[in-house]
């Protein structure tokens, strides 16, 4: 599980901690469709089980989301990995870290955990193939001392999936 | 309160008729209830009010004995203060005693023992031994609509010092403010911004 990198653990500012009570809230009333987050007691580290929606490659398969926050959520992207075993995805490395630019370059402070999750789910749906990147042995060979997936410059390519 | 909804007025008023005479006539079997609220005290017409037993116009020689009757209005002397209604009177004098020699009717406060009351002015509440008249039930009504309240999509909370960025997407002055500090585009569409692209907006109070 070298993947499970260790996130900056500064304590979450006031503004990010009544966000995120905001969003559980919002998400015990009205959860996103296929996700099951088990609350703890920890706001800053969600995990969340993902199922495969019906009628695509991951039906009735379960993952899980690892959804850490940063000191200043939402002006910054929470970091989001699959805990290994991650799915088999043309955009999702072994090691969990998913190439998504709402993750990263694209994030706005107005997205939240629920509509990322929506995006995660879609870009699983729409896979054409169960097959791991093409770079993923060198790319997760570069990450083995936990780096984030945030600290990796992405290259979106692919617009489709 | 709407007049209509409530069962316990019961209004006895005799209207359309162009006199807007209003002649109480209790049923025997129920208390005899005259909604006082329902008789207009300005109006030149209520001069008279009989109080009769039933319809036959019987000459009301009990009347004043069987159901004592209260005057509320000390407004009395309308031999004093003679007015456009009198034809009114005279008609209705006619009509309850059969007493044609009088015209003119005088009306003294010691009336209750003629053979005929008359009762200037409006409100006449009988007194019977029943329990008091059913005081009608205050509908509440209804909550005013409630003010919208609109969320910041960044801080998910309602919105305070609501701006607007030139795009048109708004924020709380702070959400917005910090936001375009972290990264120089708009939270919602992705527009560019610097951070003069945005203005405070004054939204109004809605109309009911």
């Amino acid at each position: 599980m070298t993947s499970s990198s260790v996130p900056s653990r500064k304590v979450l500012s006031k503004i990010a901690s009544n966000r995120l009570q905001k969003e559980v809230m919002e998400w015990q009333t009205n959860p996103p469709a296929g996700f099951k987050y088990k609350v703890n007691d920890s706001l800053q580290r969600w995990i969340i089980e993902v199922t495969g929606a019906p009628g695509t490659l991951y039906t009735g398969e379960t993952y899980q989301l690892q959804v850490d926050f940063p000191e200043h959520y939402p002006m910054e992207a929470p970091q989001v990995i699959f805990i290994p075993p991650a799915p088999l995805h043309p955009h999702i490395y072994s090691n969990g870290h998913i190439c998504l630019d709402i993750l990263y370059d694209s994030w706005s402070p107005a997205m939240t955990v629920s509509s990322v999750c929506i995006s995660i789910l879609s870009m699983l749906s729409s896979s054409p193939a169960k097959e791991r990147p093409a770079d993923n042995d060198r790319y997760v060979r570069n990450c083995r001392n936990g780096r984030s997936p945030k600290e990796t410059r992405w290259w979106f390519h692919d617009d489709k999936v | 309160m709407p007049r209509e909804n409530s069962n316990c007025s019961r209004s006895t008023a005799s209207s359309g008729n162009g006199r807007g005479r209003r002649r109480v006539q209790p049923v025997e079997v129920e208390p005899p209830f005259i909604d006082v609220d329902a008789i207009d005290v300005d109006d030149d017409d209520d001069d008279v009010i009989i109080v009769s037993p039933s319809r036959t116009r019987a000459p009301a020689s009990n009347v004043s004995r069987r159901r004592p009757v209260v005057l509320l209005d000390d407004d009395v002397v309308e031999e004093v203060n003679p007015r456009p209604s009198g034809v009114a009177i005279e008609e209705e004098v006619s009509i309850v005693s059969g007493n044609n020699h009088n015209k003119r009717v005088r009306i003294s406060p010691s009336a209750g023992g003629s053979a005929y009351q008359l009762v200037p002015r409006t409100k006449v509440i009988e007194i019977q031994p029943e329990p008091p008249q059913p005081v009608p039930v205050e509908v509440p009504p209804p909550p005013p609509p409630k003010e919208p309240t609109f969320s910041c999509p960044i801080c998910l909370n309602q919105l305070t010092e609501p701006c607007s960025t030139t795009c048109g997407h708004v924020f709380c002055q702070s959400c917005i403010k910090a936001s375009i500090q972290a990264q120089k585009k708009c939270p919602t569409c992705r527009k560019k911004l610097n951070k003069n692209s945005f203005h405070r907006l004054y939204l109004p109070n809605t109309v009911n």
